[in-house]
């Protein structure tokens, strides 16, 4: 069984923006618009059966997106892509329609994280109610002091 | 393919019976929960039905959201401890478990042999009374109260088992970054040992009770099916992949805490009766599954290591240094696993956590067509969700 990194160099050599194969969590890095197609690749050529986990990170220059997969067949491993974002208007293709695990996944990081997933058939809040402002999870999030005319302060 | 009123089924489903065709029914759209008895919290499913067949099931969460990552950092790393308790409320250990692993993996902790033990002992614990609740509600749901109070039983003296070494009932804060906070009183081991003889003692009455019961059997054995292809599209794992056919267990496939030391069997899908994936097996699946516990709990007290329960250098003012990490790990639901990033400062960076009851909740929206309202009854206990996880 290939290894992502070396899976994705051969299958699209100039989707790959940076590749991290030792530490504690090796991952590749790949670009935006590319994502399905990466995907796609770890399915086929390395086995990832599973989308584990959607993650949407904040760092004060940028947004990322984290991908986990899982291969189930021995041996078990996750596989790790990473999606930089700019900060002004993140959005990238969805997975939704490759994996069902996608679609909550992605409204969540919708949700908390405010990064848009185009193609997605259901592109909702799913935690917060739909009259929310703002999304949470962002480092610059500032708390409502009321809500619905609740006080939120004390 | 069969289908009912329009509604396409998956393999193995059973179609509810149709209305005859002079009998004209109207589409009904009406909420179920989030005050309803059978959806275990503060659940509500948006349905479309026909008569008492579910056309479409839309679970709607978020009741229960208080944004456990968001408080996560903002905690020092020994204060957010108690909180992913909160997670899972009814297998509050694993969740300890699901936030240390990565953070100790990020930071080259090394945890004491004794400790990580005992982590596994309290782990399994906390697991088969975790599936003894879930398979007493499941019966609790299909109309058998009594086999809940038999359940409910060991579960009580469980607990206090629990209590005595972490002083909690439901929440334990026990699991702490390098190590565990109290070592086991005097005595504790033999009231251990005799507690999962009695739970070894009782699985035989719990199986005659409920599940080898005629009722029971009619009721479950080939509702809901969830087959493989459908649980690892939508990410469901746990006892549940498991009782479809799946051998993924990440305490035998990628052990952690010592795991690999212990000999244990992974139960897999189908049993006796019913198919794989259905709501039957499900349910055998977890008193399957805490009959293992036993065995590990029994193997780890036997050969508890002497020594420290703590990682010296890991003190009340501990910070990780940068780094980051992804670790699953096994609980009594699926896979609870965090990716967690450190910018070396005092709280963590980032901490997000993957409930997975979270995953396991969103197969409802594809399982639940064509079935009858009380099969989705069978088919929410069977898949046995925590609305504390779902929503974190």
């Amino acid at each position: 069984m290939m290894t992502p990194a070396a899976a994705l160099q051969e299958a699209l050599p100039d989707a790959v923006v940076e590749v991290i194969e030792d530490g504690t969590h090796p991952f590749v890095r790949v670009q935006g618009e590319k994502i399905v197609e990466a995907a796609r690749v770890l399915r086929e050529k390395c086995g990832a059966e599973m989308l584990h986990q959607v993650s949407g990170m904040d760092f004060e220059d940028r947004y990322e997106v984290v991908y986990h997969f899982a291969r189930l067949a021995s041996p078990a491993e996750f596989f790790c892509l990473k999606v930089s974002l700019p900060r002004d208007n993140p959005q990238l293709p969805s997975l939704a329609n490759e994996w069902r695990a996608a679609n909550w996944g992605e409204r969540e990081t919708w949700d908390l994280m405010g990064i848009r997933f185009i193609g997605h058939p259901h592109h909702y809040r799913i935690l917060l109610s739909e009259d929310w402002v703002g999304h949470p999870l962002r480092k610059d999030y500032q708390m409502p002091t009321s809500y619905h005319g609740i006080d939120c302060t004390k | 393919m069969e289908t009912i009123q329009g509604v396409k089924l998956n393999e193995g489903e059973r179609a509810a019976p149709v209305l005859p065709r002079d009998i004209q029914s109207d589409e009904l759209v009406f909420n179920m929960g989030p005050q309803h008895p059978s959806t275990h919290g503060v659940l509500r499913l948006m349905l479309r039905t026909d008569g008492e067949v579910v056309l479409e099931a839309q679970p709607l969460i978020g009741n229960l959201h208080r944004c456990c990552e968001k408080i996560l950092e903002n905690l020092t790393y020994v204060q957010g401890l108690p909180y992913v308790d909160r997670m899972d409320y009814l297998g509050a250990i694993n969740m300890e478990m699901g936030l240390v692993l990565p953070v100790e993996k990020a930071a080259g902790v090394e945890v004491p042999k004794r400790a990580q033990y005992l982590r596994v002992v309290m782990c399994e614990l906390n697991r088969v009374i975790s599936h003894l609740f879930a398979a007493g509600q499941f019966g609790l749901d299909m109309g058998a109260f009594t086999p809940f109070l038999y359940m409910f039983r060991e579960r009580e003296e469980g607990i206090n088992v629990l209590n005595e070494i972490t002083g909690g009932r439901l929440l334990y804060h026990y699991i702490r970054y390098g190590g565990v906070t109290r070592d086991v009183p005097k005595g504790w081991i033999e009231r251990c040992l005799k507690w999962c003889d009695r739970v070894d003692e009782h699985m035989d009455e719990y199986n005659s009770l409920l599940t080898y019961n005629h009722i029971f059997l009619n009721r479950t054995c080939g509702v809901a099916v969830l087959d493989k292809e459908t649980c690892l599209d939508y990410g469901v794992t746990g006892p549940i992949l498991r009782a479809a056919g799946v051998p993924r267990d990440l305490r035998k496939d990628m052990p952690y805490s010592c795991y690999e030391d212990f000999d244990f069997d992974v139960p897999v899908g189908p049993f006796e009766k019913g198919v794989a994936g259905d709501s039957w097996n499900r349910h055998r699946q977890r008193l399957r599954e805490a009959e293992e516990s036993i065995k590990i709990i029994r193997q780890a007290l036997k050969n508890l290591p002497e020594g420290e329960t703590q990682h010296p250098k890991v003190t009340r003012a501990w910070k990780a240094p940068a780094g980051e990490a992804y670790v699953a790990s096994e609980a009594p639901r699926g896979e609870i696993s965090a990716y967690f990033v450190s910018d070396g400062g005092k709280f963590p960076y980032r901490m997000r956590m993957r409930g997975p009851s979270f995953y396991n909740i969103a197969v409802l929206e594809t399982c639940s067509r064509g079935l009858l309202i009380g099969d989705l009854i069978a088919l929410m206990g069977s898949v046995d969700i925590t609305l504390g996880e779902v929503d974190r």
